[in-house]
């Protein structure tokens, strides 16, 4: 807002909107937390996301998504064994950038989620998956849920929200969101195609600029605030980084040191029970794609 | 105030991550600008009567298919056709096609379509289809065929009803001006997923100069860039890539080699050149001096030939011959490193007692010319190269390192050829582009690019 004189009576009030500076610089004097990644599996096809099975700290059963199978590995004396391998069904080609989403159900069965197409996987008569063509919005978490609708021949979600956040039911196109949960609403995190973040509180819309990578997932842990989100650096390929943020009011704070990767970020997804995210990353040097399961560990 | 190792790491990061740019992802949309050389007349990338080269052989790929491709270490990768299988014998191959594949023009990729493609471009093969597969028979035994078929040559077109010729490739042509311009539009359901890009835009028949100040102009987004300005386009601050040496440039006479005088005399020019000099002062020191046909990279046995100057044993040769006649030294009058290079080549070959005279003529008596690279796999680039020599093809005996050493070292004995540097292809790359990759035979990936924001 400025006050603009023009001689010596004559002033002008004007009030200009402007997008929030970026990368404010915020530090907490706190004891950081750290983020705990473990190695779940590693292939030459690119992998789309990784399901454990099983509610075991060391996961003994796996289900792997790539663009066109799902294979279900089980750990045997100390190596991961092929149990099954599902072929993923689909009648148009794959985006290049191809993206999809496991979704490990109570019953223990799948639901995956791919551009423009639905798959589910049944038990009987035997193990199975079954694909059909769906716009049906993909789950953007689901201890809070809420659907985004993703482009059948893009990368990204197109930003029409179901059922929406609060009276919010869209926002701009965006790669990734990661919801954070507040004493009476949920704070949703955008990653935007256009390279903003966007937060939206069921009201409001604020848009920064943070300097984040385009994948980010929120992950549930026992210290801080309870919710922190997990973001990707910023900037090219050759190597990444993941950061874990939260969010005491509307500005980011750096609470982890970053956990590096040998290539850029290619999926990170947050787990079914909330507590843990699966990040993919493509190896420059082999190249191949490797599956880790991130967790925050308190006071280390 | 003292701050924390904890508040320096946060406010490094924060720092680091202030001076890159939000996108990790690629981003779909955009019209990628870029310009080239060549000036081809027609796209059809199986008319064998336009000039071969890695430019053209870029452009085709954007447009054209085919049933395999070999990755820059020679491997084979599927393309159109999904799998492959050889009978024993390696004399009848089946290539079973990819489901689903369109031409740009709306009809299917069937495999009576491949092999009206494949049987227009080899008249001397059996191609037939049979079920979903294409069958290719040939005479005699044949392990090199999937890497022939990978070959710009092979790729799999139709002619569309208004008679024009049309791929499966990722983009289509949107409109074409011969010689001057080309638009192309990423083909929306191309199998292998929509370019990210939504167009390119391809001025044709521009210097490299020229392409430089368009893309320092901000008007291109991609600038080929010639051997001998790429040091100084580096040190000037572009982004610039380079392919591995994968054009030859030698001397190649036009008569074989008859009277064992001349057989001196050709001996004594091959080596009173100074490559190495020509290599640091001409090409800036792009490039590598070479003595063989085929690549080091490619042939794993390249540094055997000899490349270096020997004055003393060229003018030693050269006494021996009692009458020396002047030769006529042709190069290619649009290519502007030509002429510098002849006459480099008629100081050296004055030096030893030979001369030169430089001519423009077609019908010189040895002509510095430009040979690309066929293909990674050593056996079709040789036999490519011999064809280029005007030689016959070589006999390789066998498919071991050692059989194809003996095939160069034979054509190298007719004298016929004398080669001298084995070129890079080199492109200066705007700060906007994304994801770029140049493999090491000069191939581009532009379908994989993706344009950002300005840092």
């Amino acid at each position: 807002m400025a006050e603009i004189r023009q001689g010596a009576n004559d002033f002008l009030v004007v009030m200009v909107s402007l997008p929030r500076s970026d990368a404010p610089v915020s530090v907490r004097e706190a004891p950081p937390l750290t983020i705990r990644k473990t190695p779940l599996w590693a292939q030459p096809q690119p992998i789309l996301d990784v399901a454990v099975m099983d509610d075991s700290a060391t996961p003994s059963h796996i289900a792997v998504l790539d663009p066109e199978r799902i294979a279900f590995y089980r750990m045997a004396e100390g190596r991961w064994q092929m149990e099954q391998s599902l072929p993923v069904t689909h009648s148009r080609p794959w985006p290049r950038d191809m993206r999809g989403k496991l979704i490990l159900r109570q019953d223990r069965l799948l639901d995956i989620y791919l551009p423009g197409v639905y798959c589910q996987s049944q038990s009987a008569p035997s193990l199975s998956v079954v694909c059909r063509g769906s716009d049906d919005p993909w789950p953007l978490s689901l201890q809070f849920p809420l659907g985004g609708f993703f482009t059948a021949t893009r990368n990204f979600f197109t930003g029409v929200l179901s059922p929406g956040v609060g009276k919010q039911s869209s926002t701009a196109k965006f790669y990734s969101a990661a919801p954070l949960p507040r004493p009476s609403y949920t704070l949703w995190v955008f990653a935007g195609v256009d390279g903003t973040v966007r937060l939206l509180d069921g009201i409001t819309e604020q848009v920064s600029r943070l300097n984040w990578g385009s994948d980010i997932a929120s992950v549930k842990s026992s210290c801080g605030s309870g919710w922190q989100v997990l973001a990707t650096r910023a900037g090219d390929n050759s190597g990444d980084s993941i950061r874990a943020f939260e969010f005491p009011d509307r500005e980011p704070i750096a609470v982890s040191p970053a956990v590096d990767f040998s290539g850029g970020v290619t999926a990170l997804w947050t787990e079914a029970k909330g507590g843990s995210a699966v990040a993919v990353a493509r190896n420059t040097e082999t190249g191949n794609y490797e599956a880790f399961r991130l967790a925050i560990a308190c006071n280390q | 105030m003292r701050l924390s190792a904890w508040q320096l790491l946060a406010i490094s990061s924060l720092l680091f991550a202030a001076m890159v740019h939000a996108e990790t992802r690629p981003q779909y949309g955009s019209t990628l600008r870029m310009a080239t050389r060549i000036a081809p007349q027609n796209l059809d990338p199986t008319d064998k009567s336009q000039p071969d080269s890695i430019a053209r052989r870029n452009l085709s790929r954007l447009m054209f298919e085919t049933l395999v491709t070999l990755d820059d270490r020679g491997r084979l990768s599927p393309a159109l056709a999904t799998s492959w299988q050889a009978a024993p014998g390696n004399q009848r191959w089946q290539f079973f096609l990819r489901r689903g594949v369109k031409f740009h023009d709306g009809s299917p990729l069937t495999p009576e379509a491949a092999a009206a493609a494949l049987r227009a471009a080899n008249p001397d093969w059996s191609v037939s289809a049979a079920g979903d597969s294409v069958v290719i028979e040939r005479d005699t035994r044949d392990p090199d065929l999937p890497a022939k078929l990978a070959l710009i040559r092979n790729s799999v077109t139709r002619r569309s009803e208004a008679g024009t010729v049309v791929g499966t490739g990722p983009f289509h042509v949107a409109s074409w001006l011969p010689g001057k311009k080309l638009f192309l539009v990423a083909h929306e359901n191309y199998w292998g997923g929509r370019a990210f890009v939504d167009a390119l835009e391809i001025d044709l028949g521009r210097a490299t100069r020229d392409q430089l100040i368009a893309l320092d102009l901000g008007k291109a987004d991609i600038a080929e860039v010639a051997v001998e300005q790429s040091r100084r386009a580096a040190t000037e601050g572009r982004r610039v890539a380079s392919s591995a040496p994968i054009e030859l440039l030698a001397l190649i006479f036009a008569r074989n080699n008859t009277t064992p005088d001349d057989a001196k005399l050709r001996e004594a020019l091959a080596l009173c050149i100074d490559r190495k000099s020509i290599r640091d002062v001409v090409l800036q020191g792009g490039g590598e001096a070479s003595g063989g046909i085929l690549p080091n990279w490619v042939s794993g046995y390249g540094f055997v030939f000899p490349a270096e100057q020997n004055m003393v044993r060229a003018q030693q040769l050269r006494s021996e011959v009692k009458y020396a006649p002047t030769w006529t030294l042709g190069y290619d009058v649009d290519d502007p490193l030509a002429r510098v290079l002849a006459e480099r080549i008629e100081l050296n070959a004055r030096d030893a007692g030979i001369r030169l005279q430089l001519n423009a003529n077609p019908t010189a008596d040895l002509r510095l010319t430009r040979i690309t690279l066929a293909s990674v796999n050593g056996q079709i680039a040789l036999a490519a190269a011999a064809s280029s020599i005007g030689i016959p093809l070589p006999k390789i005996s066998g498919e071991t390192a050692d059989d194809l050493y003996q095939a160069e070292n034979g054509i190298l004995r007719t004298q016929k050829v004398i080669p001298l540097f084995q070129l890079p292809t080199s492109y200066a790359v705007g700060a906007t582009v994304k994801d770029w990759a140049e493999s090491r035979d000069g191939t581009l990936h532009l379908d994989n690019i993706w344009l950002g924001s300005k840092p």
